[in-house]
């Protein structure tokens, strides 16, 4: 079975007919708005935000006419789908034989994963170059920032060099060894080292046998894991944890959030930026959105009331209701912004919880 | 003989190719250079070595932007580290970490676009330059085969440098082009080295097809028989993906295809493969062209007819770069040109864009041409030539045109416009008719380029009676030893010592 339609199939069970399809489109092809960014939390699919990069939008209606004619989802309105019993059968068995699905990380992971994986990629492709003292190796990565990290980072002593293969090649068996074989298989052929360039997605998924599509979320999947174990078990994997700990440390913002998030830190009112920037109001919104969503220390209390908070997640509760509009409806005295906030602030507990 | 000393220490090479030597003293002695060396015979070395022993700083200007940073890591190989690149494809960030420590480089690669910005330009000239190296000077030509409007203004920056020592250096300019280059270039006293473009370790042979289908059997089988590695070129990128599905069909596995549509990072990865070796054989668009160089290829096959004369020179010229008996196969079918003469009408920007880009209604919104540009829709090529016209008319940063300036401009453009179809058309005719003449294939290039003499060689070409079974044979089949991920961790890490294939 063609993995999108596993994919599709998985979201449409947890959207469970709250969203048209195409803000399914956007989720999975992973479009960096608020709306996409907070429904990808809000019905604990983050993991598969941006799973199907590229994926066109006639391609994608095409896959959904697949899964109607096999009667795994029916359509309940223009647009929207809900998954069948029988479809909930085949998701439940696809999903056991694609258990690597699980390790994409792609809310988290999407802004970073090419910087870390040029990085290791390059790191890797260096190191092992000079284990063998071939230093006229020419380079797989262009990408500047990953030169200049690895540059900064890369052993100079020869000693040095040998303990933190070690350590490096320690850190990645470990990890491997606790993910399925396959994905593994992929990850590894992908890499670079003395003596081989790694290999193209459509090289590998030729030689073993899969879609490209599915050598691509496999690769992946692989990489989001080790991302995410560089950062919660940084003891355990310090080889890791130094390749990627500058990029994993910024929040995943928009480069736009971004700076405005770091003139709020250095002490800027929201009217400030938004006239030293030039931009509108509901933009400095979304930006909140984002950091409500993102940035754990990032306190909502500045902006609604904490007896607030507990109406708008009390009436979550009663409703499983995802859309705005009733929230908006309920409590007409709290602005939209607000209603947002607590939403993307609390998203990804409730959604998780509710999935249950 | 102190120069070949210092060949021998700097390269470990015995000997100089032809003209090298020439070429490095007359510089030496401080002399502007023309030189028309052929290709692969090695002009990067000309200017590695000129610049070394001026102990000076080289500019390097070169079209090959993709190519660039390749250049660079063969240069950081060859022991000059201290060369950079500085094209479109950077940051800002890179650019300006790089601008910042210009006084550090001894080589730098620039694109003739990027020299335009005033900013980067101003940098540029804070430092001194000791060599300023035009590479692929045809570009500079209208008449030349790749023509790149902004080459035109070489001349200006070259002078802004305190006319440095200026060497243009090019495999394939006809006697028309080498003196636009020295116009152009400003090179009045310059000595001119020019070198027969013939390459007689090289093969040629042209094979005619009455259906174009059986281009595919016959481009299957010299793969399956020519010795490798090898790169067949097609016109499409559609074509080259195809004849890889085909061969990879037929159970030959160490194929790719390289084309300017495939995300980069890919790219990168089949191109290192195939200098690697671990590739036998590329299908590949002219993306992967001019300034390519790898030593062993042996074969390069045209699966289409290339649309000028000089392109295919550039092209065949990939081979046998170390001087070893190599081949060039051309597969001709009477359709094949219709797509370069179909191009040739996209390529330039039509009456209807330029009517959009100066209409009124794009008067109003107050962009500048140069943003009015990005969405005119216009092929790469098309763009290049706009933004120099607008640039040299002073209007790229402008965001409106009086009436009678634009419809004079309007009429200057379009004439321009019909002048260099004009000249593709007619490229394209002489490639035709040296496809199709029956006398001696070397004896049509070299006559093209001027020369009316030249040494017999053996295995000539097609029309000689070359016998192309002498190229066939088993490559040497590369070990890649991939077998189960745990042992290829090992290998790589260096865990244990690992037997070498
Ligand atoms: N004197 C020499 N002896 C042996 N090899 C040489 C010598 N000079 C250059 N080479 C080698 O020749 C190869 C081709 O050189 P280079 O790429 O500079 O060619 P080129 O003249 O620029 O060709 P093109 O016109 O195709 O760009 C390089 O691999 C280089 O190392
Ligand atoms: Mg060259
Ligand atoms: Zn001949």
């Amino acid at each position: 079975m063609d993995i999108c339609h596993v994919v599709i199939l998985d979201v449409l069970h947890k959207v469970n007919g709250s969203r048209r399809s195409s803000g399914i489109y956007y989720i999975l092809t992973g479009k960096k708005t608020s709306q996409s960014l907070s429904d990808s939390q809000w019905f604990g699919v983050e993991h598969y935000y941006a799973a199907l990069k590229g994926l066109t939008y006639a391609d994608f209606t095409e896959k959904i006419e697949n899964l109607l004619n096999e009667k795994w989802v029916t359509s309940i309105e223009d647009q929207v789908y809900k998954v069948s019993r029988q479809g909930e059968q085949v998701l439940l068995i696809e999903k056991k034989k694609l258990s690597f699905l699980k390790n994409l990380n792609g809310l988290k992971y999407t802004s970073i994963e090419s910087l870390c994986w040029h990085v290791l990629t390059l790191y890797v492709q260096a190191l092992s170059n000079s284990l063998y003292g071939n230093l006229e190796y020419s380079p797989i990565v262009r990408d500047h920032r990953a030169v200049q990290k690895v540059k900064s980072i890369f052993p100079r002593s020869k000693t040095e060099r040998k303990e933190k293969a070690e350590s490096l090649y320690r850190e990645m068996s470990q990890l491997l060894l606790n993910l399925d074989r396959l994905s593994v298989d992929v990850f590894v052929r992908k890499l670079s080292g003395y003596n081989r360039i790694g290999s193209t997605f459509e090289q590998i998924a030729r030689e073993t046998d899969i879609s490209q599509r599915e050598t691509i979320l496999r690769f992946r999947s692989v990489l989001h894991a080790i991302i995410y174990n560089s950062v919660v078990k940084h003891q355990e994997f310090p080889v890791f944890h130094s390749l990627f700990c500058s990029f994993t440390d910024l929040p995943a913002l928009t480069k736009s959030a971004l700076r405005t998030y770091e003139m709020l830190n250095n002490g800027k009112t929201l009217q400030q930026i938004m006239e030293l920037r030039n931009i509108k109001a509901s933009t400095i919104e979304d930006h909140l959105v984002e950091f409500a969503r993102e940035i754990s220390e990032f306190s909502i209390h500045p902006f609604i009331d904490e007896e607030e908070i507990q109406e708008v997640k009390k009436f979550y509760n009663s409703t499983k209701e995802n859309r705005l509009r009733p929230f908006k409806d309920a409590f007409p005295h709290l602005s939209y912004l607000q209603i947002r906030l607590v939403l993307a602030k609390e998203g990804g507990n409730y959604a998780a919880g509710s999935s249950a | 003989m102190q120069l070949e000393a210092a060949l021998k220490q700097l390269y470990d090479f015995s000997e100089f190719r032809t003209g090298q030597r020439e070429i490095i003293s007359d510089l030496l002695k401080g002399h502007d250079v023309l030189g028309m060396l052929p290709t692969g015979t090695g002009k990067t070395l000309i200017y590695q070595m000129a610049a070394h022993l001026l102990k000076g700083r080289a500019l390097v200007v070169s079209p090959l932007v993709s190519l660039m940073q390749d250049q660079v890591d063969q240069f950081k190989q060859a022991g000059f580290k201290r060369t950079v690149a500085l094209n479109s494809f950077l940051t800002h960030d890179e650019k300006q970490a790089i601008l910042k420590q210009i006084k550090d480089y001894q080589f730098v690669f620039v694109s003739p676009e990027i020299i335009q910005n005033p900013f980067i330009r101003s940098i540029l000239l804070s430092v001194e330059w000791s060599l300023f190296v035009v590479d692929e000077a045809h570009c500079i030509s209208q008449w030349g085969h790749e023509f790149r409007p902004f080459y035109l203004d070489l001349a200006g920056m070259k002078k802004e440098m305190g006319k440095p020592l200026c060497l243009a250096l090019t495999a394939t300019a006809t006697p028309k082009v080498r003196t636009d280059i020295l116009h152009h270039l400003d090179m009045n006293d310059a000595k001119i080295h020019v070198h027969s473009i013939n390459r007689p370790n090289i093969s040629i042979f042209v094979e005619y097809f009455e259906e174009y289908e059986q281009k595919f059997e016959r481009a299957m089988k010299l793969v399956e028989k020519l010795k490798g590695p090898g790169i067949i070129y097609t016109n499409t990128r559609n074509a080259a993906e195809q004849l890889v599905m085909l061969l990879q069909e037929h159970g030959v596995n160490d194929v790719a295809y390289y084309h300017g549509g495939m995300d980069p990072d890919e790219r990168l990865l089949v191109q290192k493969q195939f200098l690697q070796s671990q590739l036998n054989l590329i299908a590949c668009t002219n993306a992967f062209g001019m300034g390519i160089n790898k030593a062993d290829i042996r074969f390069v096959i045209h699966f289409h007819t290339p649309s000028s004369i000089e392109g295919y020179i550039q092209e065949i010229g990939r081979a046998g770069r170390d001087s070893k008996q190599s081949v060039a196969i051309l597969l001709y079918h009477p359709a094949d040109l219709e797509i370069p003469f179909h191009f040739i009408d996209h390529e330039l920007p039509d009456a209807a864009q330029i009517d959009y880009l100066f209409s009124d209604h794009m008067q109003k919104d107050h962009h500048t041409f140069s943003e009015k540009l990005q969405l005119a829709g216009l092929s790469e090529t098309g763009y290049r030539f706009m933004e120099y016209h607008l640039n040299k008319n002073g209007l790229l940063n402008k965001s409106g045109i009086s009436v009678d300036e634009k419809t004079a401009f309007k009429l200057r453009l379009k004439q321009k416009i019909e002048q260099r179809k004009a000249e593709k058309i007619k490229s394209l005719r002489m490639i035709e008719t040296w496809v199709t003449d029956i006398d001696c294939k070397r004896k049509g290039l070299l006559n093209y380029f001027g020369e009316n003499e030249f040494e017999q060689t053996d295995f000539c070409c097609s029309n000689c009676e070359a016998e192309i079974s002498f190229f066939y044979g088993s490559h040497d089949q590369r070990n890649t030893f991939y077998e189960h991920w745990e042992e290829e961790l090992k290998r790589l890490f260096r865990q244990e010592v690992y037997k070498q294939a």
